[in-house]
């Protein structure tokens, strides 16, 4: 009963702590809170009855805990039997020299019911001349401690013994990874997954030195005995976390010594190297084998991420590696994971490390591990805040044609006739540019030439580029403030954090996000222990202002744009023709004219998402060797975009107009759109759930030990959405009108009739369902050969029923051998030394692909008056996942001392039974001859090499890390008819185009010769110059490399990409830096067209080295500017823009970010921090070195590259 | 306790599994429209422009020898087309054609097939259920008989067994590879899926769209006709005309528009049984190029109402316009005409000269004005000769002519066909190769079925 006061004392203890959240931010925000004062408030009620229902789950099952109780009636026993008994009844681990005791033990006489072990023991250990010692569960069989030189007898060196051994940590819990050497000598061992350990010939009078990064080191003299029991203590972790020495697949720890898979690790402190709210973007520049994809677009499913892990491994299948967060794939918004709740990052790169995750896991699989409490930790509060800013972007730094330029093009254009369709146009009123106004008046003779001049004049003064950096664009600040509280008894352990970010964007745009988390171990019985996590994320995004070079005049950029007048009023820019907004209404519309600088306060759009990730788990172990887990996770991310006008705003004016209907003779208008705000909004909804049920099993014997894990999954997404748009909307007093979305109206501009926009619509459902088997094993034979293996099959509902039935398991092999371990290795260089290869398969699966056939229904056939349905999209059901496979042979390695660690890959790829257009035999089908089917196919090769280097490890410290990635793929099989000639590779560059035999990203160019001598681009035409571009494209398209007309460049994504980070530390300062590079790919310039400048008002800046007089080509390669009659004008346009002299080196060097950071040690210096740790962090800051001679960032040749920022940051522990 | 853990992780890992399929069987999306239900299916089969409408071979009509191209209209046509009037074929061809087109029904049938035997039969969806089950199987048997008559052998009991049918597809399943069956097997599933049909279908039909028991027997009869079997094909058109036997008066009757109409004779009129169309993959076939053969046109008697109704001057020559389609598009569905002469064919060729005579004449004194003086023969023999006659001049452009001419051709009738284009002279001997048309060059490199031998 009295648990259930506990109940009251233990609700308030969340409470108290949620109020210590909010204090620094008090102390340190200067920003509004309330609405976040309200949130929490609210959120503190819901934590608090959660806390109060786990802690009394808690406590209720602390009380289930007993000792272990044996019964015993023996006469005349062999000892050994009796301890067997014991054994077998208690379920302690027993460990005894079976020699020893089969000599020396005595007969047993005992009777005793249901006693204590201890009890039962000491019983039978009375009259035996051995002894026995209990560790935890352990129960430790030894010879009486004789004092030394009583036996006369032992003289001389003692014959070697061989030493078994368990260590555990102060909770109990059988350490794993604990280095165990023996001091003195080479030899040394690590402790297994329960903490035990073997060392054989050792000196009886040795000691063993026992070393692990969470447990405080210790020695011990072994005095003889071969059979230990060791406690470590735990070490109080300190600020910076620690290293990680076995690595998370998402289903399992394995220790990095029996691993033959190849990962990657990414610990706290690196992660916190890099600065910002987005988890993912932490790994860039300090992972190996992962590159960031800069500048792509393609249209494949799943590709959000933009990462890549060892290259490509599909053409059309997703291209996202597997997010697991903690135990389960992660398919919620990324941001929404706040990068201060992660612990460490693993990323899972061949098959032996990838085939657990089976069908998803081909592009490779990113774990994030969150923090968590562990017992026996002292109850512990990290606070870190940052604030980030991000400057302007470069406006000027693409090249664009100057305003004066501009307007002479325009000039041109108009006089010969260019605007004349626009300016006759009275349906669509299309709006004309400012100087095409002037130019239009002054050939109407509204105004004299001089005026006219006046005015084109002024305009040619401008430029746009002042004007967004003026009305526009403004830093970005982004705040992060975090507090974490953890802490652990024998039997709880418990975190609670909670985060808040703040980002003001440069366009003014905002994005807050409040994270909240709560993780809880229980261990209920010493073999059983219960966890339980809730993960709540609450986010807004609020839009700024317009992009403003997406303001645009009748689609066309124009580079003299005012937004404001002297006066600093603002100034409309033109959406339709001037002179018609203003008349057409005869005063009965609303101002049809459209403020850039004001719009976007009337025309807000708001993103909320919130996210809910709560899991429960259950382990058990059933006997020790084996475990079950149970875990289950509930995953909901809600989320709503609204975008709402006000009547003030452009877009609710323009509807609102257009689709009024005006009775010009009796002046009445009937407004068919309410005149009011108008709401658009939609609605998303995602749920998760997983169950998990697996067994693990761990055994060591002898030399042998084996490890495996068994289990099985479900696992269900559903997406749902809707959206629709509300007119004369009013939030308070809430109130909307009703519109027609059924009929059509007529509208003024178009001057044609048209449904209202926005009208409800219900997205559709997507529910996926998986069913997943899997095993995985590891043998170790004398701690150096590692042997494993896993296999897993999968279901789904996006599979064919020919797939789900088959038994067709993705599966993995590795092998691995540390050769340091052998007797034979003497080599003293190197002082860890593992050779480990692997093989295996895992899969790709695109969703959004359905074995079922697609029909479209048809209401009725007016023949027969049936309804009918026809089938338009065949049925396949052997559509099953892509397929990866891997291998991969590597070595680990690390010298003396550690000074440098270090891991070399070699892999290769190929990626089979893609997603891909095949010829379809329509004997089958009839209405179509081609089928997406699992077809096609890919190959990668490439080398991960990973060096860390301690250079100087003293008071002053400097460590280099370099990371070395080799990557390069290629299409092997492909069955359209364009995967045969590398004439698609001439739009290439930004996408996945499959070519046979050529790099997924690549580029081909028009074969480039100069320029003739009236200003046109040369091609080549049967071996001769030409400038038949019809003709020469017409033969590419056609034979392709073959023709002579184009030729092959190289790959668009780096082939050979890395970093090379270096960090000193003297005291309490560090500085650190990463420099990276990306070499070997090439990437296509922007480049002058009469057709972009004419059609789009897009000049790039090369326009004022064109072709103007005779001679030019001599010193130039940008053809003349001509007008839209020049012979084969697009084509001729065309050909340059895809030329080969557009095709430049993309190699570079950039400096990725300096860190700087120094750490008041709150031992040493007084104040109220355990530690305190300020840092400087700067990133983006631009290219060292770069192989194009033009200034262009290769990753962003025609967008603005990101711009420099500059963090600062507290972080402290109390 | 712990003996129980073991058996309580084995068996909660069990309950996952059992359950799994079904667990697998939601929908992945609700946005897709996945026909499912017996509706569904049943709407599939409804969808009459994919079952029903220009689907039937055009090519064997385009060899055969109710027409003939001008020089010009010959020279406009492509060289497939080309090949498919000179019965040369050196040419390939590829997709659209009439093999694709008529196995576009075919997969419906067998998606339907496929779907329904997961349907358990209850006595609420009954009637429904048989209308799907039936429905699919009749199409499907349909479609494989106008594909047989078009790229197989005239059915020959000695070699049946050894000479390459079509690719009889029984599942809607796309990754089961093609290949050709025997001529025997495919006549044989053609009349036991057909047969089995009528266990499902109603009498006559809501709509001529839609099989029926009529329309299977008149598919028996076709089928049995074709395979030379004329017991057989006696019984079924007899069992067909059983359940319809009305015949369109020419004389005047509300299906007839009157013999000058450029339609003469109404869609879904009440001699049809079952409605299809031909395709025009074969375009020459459409009456504006397709010129009808001279002493053909001749041999209409003046007081022959069909020589006006179903002809029209093109040029110096005549086009053909007595389709049951309403409009230029060629029927190729079963109609009672047909039936019946296919039983006075029977009727002939056991011997019983007086009903074979008597069904002729039902049929022609519907045909020609009250002028009309019943047939009369010497013997059984002459009265066959006077229906085949009858027979080619009531059933032209009905996609009919082509598999006459070669089974006729199998029984002895010795027709050697000519065309004469560009001052050559063209043949097409009795039985000659020509008789089975090539299949698809791009199906032959897919999947390496044989083609056959020209």
């Amino acid at each position: 009963m009295f648990r259930c006061r506990d109940r009251n004392t233990l609700s308030g203890f969340p409470h108290r702590l949620i109020r210590r959240t909010d204090e620094p931010e008090q102390l340190l925000l200067t920003l509004n809170t309330k609405a976040m004062q309200l949130f929490a408030k609210k959120q503190i009620l819901l934590m608090m009855k959660l806390t109060a229902t786990l802690m009394l789950i808690a406590c209720l099952t602390a009380s289930a805990r007993t000792s272990a109780q044996v019964n015993l009636t023996e006469k005349k026993a062999s000892l050994e039997k009796v301890l067997q008994l014991i054994k077998k009844q208690s379920g302690y681990t027993l460990f005894y020299d079976y020699e020893l005791v089969k000599q020396k033990g005595k007969p047993v006489d005992i009777e005793v019911k249901n006693v204590p072990v201890e009890q039962a023991l000491h019983q039978v250990f009375l009259n035996q001349i051995l002894t026995y010692e209990i560790t935890g569960t352990t129960i430790l069989i030894k010879e009486k401690e004789i004092p030394k030189n009583a036996d006369p007898a032992i003289s001389g060196t003692p014959p070697p013994i061989d030493i078994h051994g368990i260590v555990k940590d102060e909770t109990g819990k059988p350490a794993q990874g604990v280095a165990v050497k023996v001091k003195g000598t080479n030899k040394g061992t690590v402790t297994n997954d329960n903490g035990e350990f073997v060392l054989t010939g050792i000196d009886v009078n040795a000691t063993l030195e026992f070393s692990a990064v969470n447990l405080q080191a210790f020695e011990l003299k072994i005095n003889g005995k071969n059979e230990l029991a060791v406690t470590l203590k735990n070490k109080i972790s300190e600020l910076a976390d620690v290293s990680i020495t076995s690595v998370n697949t998402g289903y399992q720890q394995i220790p990095k010594e029996r691993a033959t898979g190849s990962f990657v690790q990414i610990d706290n402190k690196t992660l916190n190297e890099q600065v910002g709210t987005n988890i993912l973007s932490r790994l860039n520049g300090v992972t190996s084998g992962l590159y960031f994809n800069v500048g792509k677009s393609n249209s494949n499913p799943q590709n959000t991420t933009n990462i890549s892990i060892r290259g490509l491994s599909t053409i059309n299948g997703p291209l996202d590696p597997l997010i697991i967060l903690d135990n389960f794939i992660y398919e919620g918004s990324i941001n929404n994971i706040n990068p201060n709740d992660i612990e460490s990052v693993t990323v899972l790169k061949d098959a032996a490390a990838t085939s657990i995750w089976g069908a998803r896991a081909g592009n490779g699989v990113i774990v994030l591990t969150t923090k968590k409490g562990r017992f026996n930790q002292k109850n512990k509060v990290e606070f870190n805040t940052d604030i980030i800013i991000a400057g302007k972007p470069d406006l000027y730094y693409l090249p664009q044609i100057s305003s004066s330029d501009y307007i002479d093009i325009e000039q041109n254009i108009f006089n010969q006739g260019y605007f004349n369709s626009q300016i006759s146009n009275t349906s669509n009123r299309p709006a004309l540019t400012p100087a095409v106004e002037v130019f239009l008046k002054r050939k109407s003779g509204l105004i004299s030439a001089s005026d006219s001049a006046t005015q084109i004049n002024a305009l040619k003064a401008i430029d746009s580029r002042a004007q967004y950096d003026k009305y526009f664009y403004q830093q970005a600040i982004t705040q992060q403030y975090s507090l974490n509280l953890r802490g652990g008894s024998n039997n709880i352990a418990w975190l609670l954090s909670g985060n808040f970010d703040r980002t003001v964007g440069s366009l003014k745009d905002q994005f807050n996000k409040i994270n909240l988390r709560f993780n809880n171990s229980y261990r209920v019985t010493k073999n059983l222990t219960v966890d339980a996590g809730v993960y709540y994320t609450n986010n807004k995004a609020t839009s700024g202002m317009t992009n403003p070079s997406t303001i645009t005049i009748n689609n066309r950029q124009v580079p003299y744009l005012s937004f404001a007048d002297a006066n600093g009023n603002d100034l409309a820019i033109s959406k339709y023709r001037n002179g018609y907004i203003d008349t057409v209404g005869a005063g009965h519309l609303l101002d049809w004219h459209y403020y850039p600088l004001q719009d976007w306060k009337h025309n807000v759009s708001t993103t909320t998402s919130q996210e809910l990730v709560a899991n429960l788990g259950i382990n058990y172990q059933i006997i020790n060797s084996l475990k079950l887990n149970v875990n289950y996770q509930y995953q909901r991310q809600w989320g709503t975009n609204q975008t709402l006008s006000d009547l003030q705003s452009f877009y609710a004016r323009d509807l609102i107009n257009n689709f009024s209907q005006i009775n010009y003779s009796t002046g009445s208008v009937n407004y068919i759109i309410p005149t009011g705000n108008i709401l658009r909004y939609s609605y998303s909804d995602l749920s998760i759930q997983n169950l998990r049920e697996q067994l693990n099993f761990d055994k060591v014997w002898g030399q042998h030990s084996i490890s495996a894990i068994v289990g099985n999954e479900i696992r269900e997404v559903i997406n749902s959405g809707n959206s629709v748009g509300y007119y004369g909307y009013n939030s308070d007093p809430l109130s909307f009108g009703a519109v027609d979305f059924r009929n059509t109206y007529k509208t003024i501009i178009p001057a044609n009739f048209q449904n209202i926009p926005n009208s409800p619509v219900v997205l559709p459902t997507t529910d996926y369902r998986f069913v997943s088997l899997y095993t995985n094993f590891a043998y170790t034979y004398k701690q150096r050969y590692i042997l494993s293996g896993s296999l897993r099959k999968d279901a789904s509902n996006t599979f064919g029923l020919n797939t789900n039935d088959k038994w067709n398991p993705l599966w993995s092999a590795g092998i691995a051998w540390d050769i340091t371990k052998e007797k034979f290795y003497n080599f003293s260089g190197f002082s860890y030394l593992k050779l480990r290869t692997s093989l295996g398969y895992s899969g790709n699966v695109d969703v959004n692909k359905t074995p079922l056939p697609i029909a479209s229904s048809g209401s009725s056939n007016p023949i027969t008056n049936f309804p009918y349905q026809l089938i338009s999209t065949i049925n396949n059901p052997s559509l099953r996942w892509e397929k990866s496979k891997q291998w991969n042979i590597g070595i680990d390695f690390a010298t003396k001392r550690q000074r440098i660690l270090g891991s070399i890959d070699y892999y290769n790829k190929k990626g089979t039974d893609l997603y891909g257009q095949i010829a379809l035999d329509y004997t089958a089908f009839g209405l179509s001859n081609q089928v997406t089917k699992n077809v096609a196919s890919m190959e990668g090769q490439g080398i991960d090499i990973s060096i860390l280097s301690k250079n100087i490890d003293r008071t002053f410290k400097w460590t280099t890390n370099f990371l070395f990635n080799y990557n390069t793929s290629k299409t092997s099989a492909y069955y359209t008819p364009a995967a045969n000639t590398a004439y698609t590779l001439l739009q290439g560059g930004n996408s996945i185009y499959p070519v046979i035999g050529y790099p997924l990203y690549s580029i081909a160019a028009y074969k480039w010769g100069g320029l003739n001598s009236v200003g046109d681009p040369q091609g080549y035409l049967q071996g001769k110059l030409s400038t038949d571009y019809n003709s020469i494209t017409q033969s590419a398209n056609k034979y392709g490399l073959d023709s002579g007309q184009i030729v092959y460049i190289g790959p668009s994504n780096p082939t050979i990409f890395g970093s090379l980070i270096n960090e000193f530390s003297y005291k309490g300062f560090s500085i650190s830096f990463n420099i990276s590079y990306s070499l070997g790919y090439y990437f296509r310039k922007p480049s002058f067209t009469s057709n972009a400048l004419i059609n789009n008002g897009y000049g790039y800046g090369e326009y004022s080295q064109r072709w103007q007089k005779s001679g030019d080509e001599l010193v130039t390669n940008v053809p003349a500017f001509v007008y839209t009659n020049y012979p084969q004008f697009s084509a001729r346009d065309n050909f340059y823009q895809f030329s080969q002299i557009n095709v430049l080196k993309a190699d570079n060097i950039k400096l990725q970010y300096i860190n700087l950071g120094y750490s008041f040690d709150g031992s040493k210096v007084r104040l109220p921090f355990e530690r305190l740790q300020v840092y400087f962090n700067a990133a983006n800051l631009g290219i060292i070195w770069r192989a194009n001679k033009y200034g262009i960032d290769p990753d962003y040749p025609s967008s603005f590259p990101p711009s420099k920022t500059f963090a600062f940051g507290i972080k402290a522990i109390f | 306790m712990k003996q129980y853990s073991y058996f309580i992780a084995f068996l909660l890992m069990l309950i996952v599994f059992s359950s799994c399929n079904k667990y697998l069987d939601q929908k992945s999306n609700n946005g897709i429209v996945t026909p499912t239900t017996l509706q569904d299916l049943q709407a599939v089969l409804d969808n009459g422009t994919a079952m029903n409408v220009k689907v039937t071979p055009s090519s064997g009509e385009g060899s055969a020898d109710d027409y003939f191209l001008l020089q010009a209209d010959f020279n406009a046509r492509g060289s497939w087309e080309e090949d498919v009037y000179r019965w040369i074929f050196d040419d390939n061809y590829s997709y659209v054609n009439d093999w694709s087109s008529n196995y576009a029904p075919i997969y419906n049938s067998n998606f339907c097939l496929d779907e329904i035997s997961t349907i358990p039969v209850t006595s609420a969806n009954q009637t429904a259920w048989n209308n799907v089950e039936g429905s699919a199987l009749f199409y499907r048997s349909y479609y494989f008989l106008q594909l047989a008559w078009t790229y197989a052998n005239a059915y020959d009991e000695a070699t049946s067994a050894t000479d390459l049918g079509i690719a009889l597809r029984l599942t809607s399943d796309f990754n089961v590879p093609s290949t050709r069956a025997s001529v025997k097997d495919c006549y044989n599933r053609i009349i036991d899926d057909t047969k089995k049909s009528l266990l499902f279908l109603p009498d006559n039909p809501q709509h001529p769209y839609r099989p029926s028991r009529a329309a299977a027997y008149g598919l028996l009869a076709r089928a049995y006709l074709s395979m030379r079997n004329y017991d057989s094909a006696w019984k079924y058109s007899d069992l067909c005309l059983q359940l319809k036997n009305h015949l369109i008066n020419f004389n005047g009757d509300p299906d007839f528009n009157g013999a000058t109409s450029s339609t003469p004779i109404k869609q879904f009129n009440g001699e049809t049984i079952f409605y299809t169309e031909m395709s025009i993959n074969y375009v020459p076939a459409i009456s504006v190029y397709a010129k009808i053969d001279t002493s053909l046109y001749s041999s209409y008697a003046t007081n022959d109402i069909r020589k006006v109704a179903f002809f029209a001057p093109i040029g110096n020559y005549q086009k053909f316009k007595g389709d049951y389609t309403g409009s230029l598009f060629h029927f190729t569905g079963i109609a009672t005409d047909e039936i019946l002469l296919t039983r006075a064919e029977c009727y002939a060729r056991r011997g019983d000269k007086s009903s074979a005579l008597n069904d002729l004449n039902t049929l022609l004194l519907n045909r020609y004005n009250p002028t009309f003086l019943p047939l009369t023969a010497a013997d059984a023999n002459d009265a066959l000769n006077k229906i085949l006659i009858e027979r080619r001049k009531e059933l032209l452009m009905r996609g009919l002519r082509f598999i006459d001419l070669k089974r006729l051709n199998k029984g002895g009738a010795n027709i050697t066909l000519t065309r004469a284009i560009n001052g050559q002279t063209y043949t097409l001997s009795p039985n000659g190769k020509g008789y089975a048309l090539p299949l698809p060059r791009d199906i032959i490199n897919l999947t390496g079925i044989p083609q056959n031998p020209q």
